[in-house]
């Protein structure tokens, strides 16, 4: 197994998680990864990644891991020299088993960046959030409201972006959900919205990637 | 408009590009140009012509290509309301700043998402609305064989395979781009290379964007072919998509051409004569294909693949090769009566696809379909043999001297599949047989291209026969849309009047209407009757004796040819395939005998 931490920037931001699974195939094929596949009707690469990013979001931390045999060095140079546009390896670590990301993560920070942020209230919003805070978005074309105080863990200004940590994986708060919500309860104009996932962590606050190094030493 | 917030639309991958395998195309070539599909992207996407021009194009130094795809409604919509237009995918360029602007037209329908496109673009429609500020527009494609219909809206009209004419096109446009040529100097000396025709240098007259008319005495556009395709340009990589297309596979071209005939077959005649390219270089195409595209799937086209006269050394050539072991391996447009178990061999055993397009040997010969009940069942017997359970039966229904009788003989071919099926099979899965009709469409350039088209009372009621036979069968039974037919049949064999019935259907709201639930037939039937047309009339038998609106097209196949074999269509008289003996089509070819 090997893990490999990568960035998903513009324009493939703009590829729903579903289709990531077709795109990353192609680029361990091209790639020439010696992949293992699954042995079933339909055999496929085995493939597994860290929880999905909202379409739109660019991400400097996402992570998959494959089940090839091929050794660390040089891996990520015939990576990149193959990937679509906005796909950027930056690491790879072995691993003895698969790390089960899409399990352990529990939070990811984000870096949010709009027009409105001057006029944000950052110590308010803190404070509201504590209390029991709800935002209203639409679920599948109907508008919903849900209090999400239990899946917001910290809020900041931080130069003219708002870094947020919200849950992600299993129980999960989209980032661009949040931000909308937020700004629309403060009636500020939701526009020029970036946002971009910086890191992961597991339920004990780790970061993924120390996690990942320190379970490619001791498993 | 990289700074477009792309999340508001569905499905933002088909306009953001960044594909691996996309050109950054040269901005500075003397011939910039935007080839447009319209279709959407996973539609466009698929298209093996559009792939082959895009690198072609893009390896001559004259010339740069980049993509341009009819948006989903929800993207052009807010297109519209935003006040922004249509770019191209690569550079996001709008297309009024390239120096032209191609549309490849696959079929008819696609017709009124060229103006859709234009008007996303900002480009007027009509050629005289269009000032020396707009690029020029030039159609291409198998429909514009006759280009009647769409005449008024283009400034030049590509005759052939784009290998030919458009390395042609990129040398003149640097002369001219030299010379500082205008539009009409322009297109004045495009019309003297082979395979191009200036609708604006023609036009004696119109009123008003109606009764356009034009001048084409003693004009003969000849269609341009390839000659030599083993040595022809092909692109050893694709385009591979960020999201699923609907043909996401890597594409070999093994030939170009069919040898067989089919009488209502237009790709049949128009893409005379067979070329085919060398196994060695095939099987090259495919491992460079695999590398470089990272698919595992791989198709081998053609117009009738078991006609590939190397086809056997092709297959265990590649079957053999180590690097394509995960590689699955399908073969589109395998005739019946050459069908053999041993293809299929090592692929998995899903479904096979069959085009009977009769229901009797009668009317089999009549429309020169040369596959016998024999080869019919004969194959079958050896695919359910081998375990396969899923049948697709494909037919037509409305085709010259039909008769109940040959209605009825789809179902009873259908019935007997079945039969077969339990008597044959390994396994206790039951058989899932699909058969569909579509409406049979009389297409220029075709022996049926002076038939009518079946009206709509009669095609249903054909319809409510087979529909009726077939019920409590187990059979699934579906049909293509008369509605649609109807329309994809008046354009098809239409006239320069059609042109005015476009746009205005346009304005009445028709557009995706190769999408069952987009196509608009209230739009057309009001923009005909605007018009003063009638589809009966327009679809109606023409008289041998008539002109067409095609004449001045040179395809190779003379008129003669067409009318004999009308001919031997109405007295069951088949004509033995190119590779058999020769019947004087006027195409010249030295196919292999």
């Amino acid at each position: 197994m090997i893990t490999l931490k990568y960035e998903k920037r513009f324009p493939l931001s703009m590829i729903s998680h579903i289709d990531m699974l077709r795109v990353m195939n192609r680029v361990f094929s091209r790639a020439k990864l010696e992949t293992e596949y699954s042995a079933g009707y339909n055999p496929h690469a085995l493939i597994f990644f860290s929880p999905a990013l909202s379409l739109g979001a660019e991400s400097v931390c996402e992570y998959v891991t494959v089940a090839a045999k091929d050794e660390e060095k040089g891996i990520i140079e015939r990576l990149n020299a193959v990937s679509p546009k906005g796909m950027v390896f930056v690491d790879a670590i072995k691993q003895p088993k698969n790390p089960n990301l899409a399990a352990v993560v529990t939070s990811a920070l984000y870096e949010i960046r709009y027009s409105a942020i001057e006029e944000t209230n950052v110590e308010l919003l803190s404070k509201q959030i504590k209390e029991g805070y709800e935002i209203t978005y639409l679920e599948k074309g109907e508008p919903c409201t849900k209090n999400v105080s239990d899946m917001v863990f910290g809020v900041e200004k931080k130069g003219n972006a708002l870094l947020c940590t919200l849950a992600c994986g299993n129980k999960n708060l989209k980032a661009d959900r949040f931000i909308k919500g937020v700004l629309e309860n403060m009636q500020l104009p939701c526009e020029e919205l970036s946002i971009t996932k910086l890191d992961m962590f597991t339920a004990d606050g780790m970061s993924i990637e120390k996690f990942l190094k320190l379970k490619a030493v001791f498993d | 408009m990289s700074n477009y917030d792309y999340t508001k639309v569905s499905k933002p991958a088909r306009y953001v590009g960044g594909e691996y395998g996309s050109i950054e195309p040269n901005k500075n070539a003397a011939m910039r140009m935007c080839l447009c599909f319209p279709d959407v992207y996973e539609v466009g996407m698929s298209n093996l012509g559009t792939r082959i021009l895009y690198y072609m194009l893009n390896e001559n130094p004259l010339a740069s290509c980049e993509r341009c795809y009819t948006p989903w409604k929800d993207y052009g919509e807010q297109l519209k309301s935003s006040g922004n237009v249509l770019t191209s995918i690569e550079t996001h360029t709008p297309l009024i700043d390239f120096d032209i602007v191609g549309f490849s037209f696959q079929y008819e329908l696609s017709y009124s998402n060229m103006l859709y496109m234009m008007d996303l673009a900002g480009i007027p429609f009509y050629a005289h609305q269009r000032g020396e500020e707009y690029p020029l527009i030039i159609f291409g494609g198998p429909c514009v064989v006759n280009p009647a219909p769409v005449l008024p809206f283009a400034d030049i009209i590509n005759i052939g395979e784009g290998e030919i004419t458009l390395t042609n096109l990129a040398k003149l446009f640097e002369r001219g781009k030299k010379e500082k040529w205008n539009k009409k100097e322009m297109m004045t000396e495009v019309e003297k290379l082979d395979g191009f025709y200036c609708p604006p240098l023609h036009l004696i007259s119109h009123n008003e964007n109606r009764d356009f008319e034009y001048d084409n005495k003693g004009i003969k556009v000849v269609k341009q072919k390839v000659k030599d395709l083993d040595a022809s340009f092909f692109p050893n990589k694709a385009i591979v998509p960020n999201l699923e297309i609907i043909h996401d596979r890597a594409v070999a071209e093994l030939f170009r051409g069919c040898a067989n005939g089919c009488r209502f077959c237009q790709a049949g005649f128009i893409y005379r004569p067979v070329r085919e390219r060398k196994a060695t270089t095939v099987q090259k195409m495919c491992l460079d294909l695999f590398k470089n595209t990272g698919y595992d799937e791989l198709s081998l086209n053609s117009l009738s693949t078991s006609d590939y006269s190397e086809l056997h050394e092709l297959i265990s050539g590649l079957h053999n090769e180590p690097q394509l072991k995960n590689v699955k391996l399908s073969l589109p447009s395998l005739r019946l009566n050459t069908f053999e178990g041993s293809f299929a061999d090592g692929n998995r055993k899903s479904s096979l696809t069959f085009a009977p397009e009769a229901g009797t040997q009668r009317l089999r010969n009549v429309i020169n379909k040369n596959i016998t009940e024999d080869d019919i069942f004969g194959s079958l017997a050896v695919a359910f043999a081998e375990g396969y359970c899923t049948v697709k039966l494909y037919f037509m229904l409305g085709l010259p001297t039909e008769t109940e009788e040959d209605v009825m003989g789809i179902a009873d071919l259908a019935i007997r599949v079945r039969e077969l099926f339990f008597k044959k099979r390994t396994n206790k899965k039951d058989l899932r047989l699909n058969v569909s009709a579509s409406i049979f469409i009389p297409k220029p350039f075709t022996p049926f291209q002076w038939e009518a088209f079946i009206s709509e009372e009669e095609a249903m009621r054909r319809v409510k026969m087979l529909r009726d036979a077939l019920r409590s069968k187990n059979i699934n039974f579906a049909w293509h849309d008369w509605t649609s037919s109807i329309m994809e049949a008046v354009f098809a064999r239409g006239d320069v009047r059609l042109a005015p019935v476009l746009e205005k259907a346009y304005r009445y709201g028709a557009k995706m209407d190769g999408w069952a639930e987009f196509f608009n037939y209230e739009a057309y039937m009001k923009a005909l009757e605007d018009c003063g047309l009638s589809a009966d009339k327009l679809t109606a038998e023409i008289s041998e004796n008539a002109e067409l609106p095609w004449s001045f097209v040179d395809t190779g196949i003379t008129k003669e040819f067409l009318l004999r074999e009308r001919k031997k269509a109405y007295q069951a008289v088949t004509t033995p395939s190119c590779y058999k003996q020769c019947s004087a089509c006027g195409v010249k070819c030295e196919v292999k005998k």
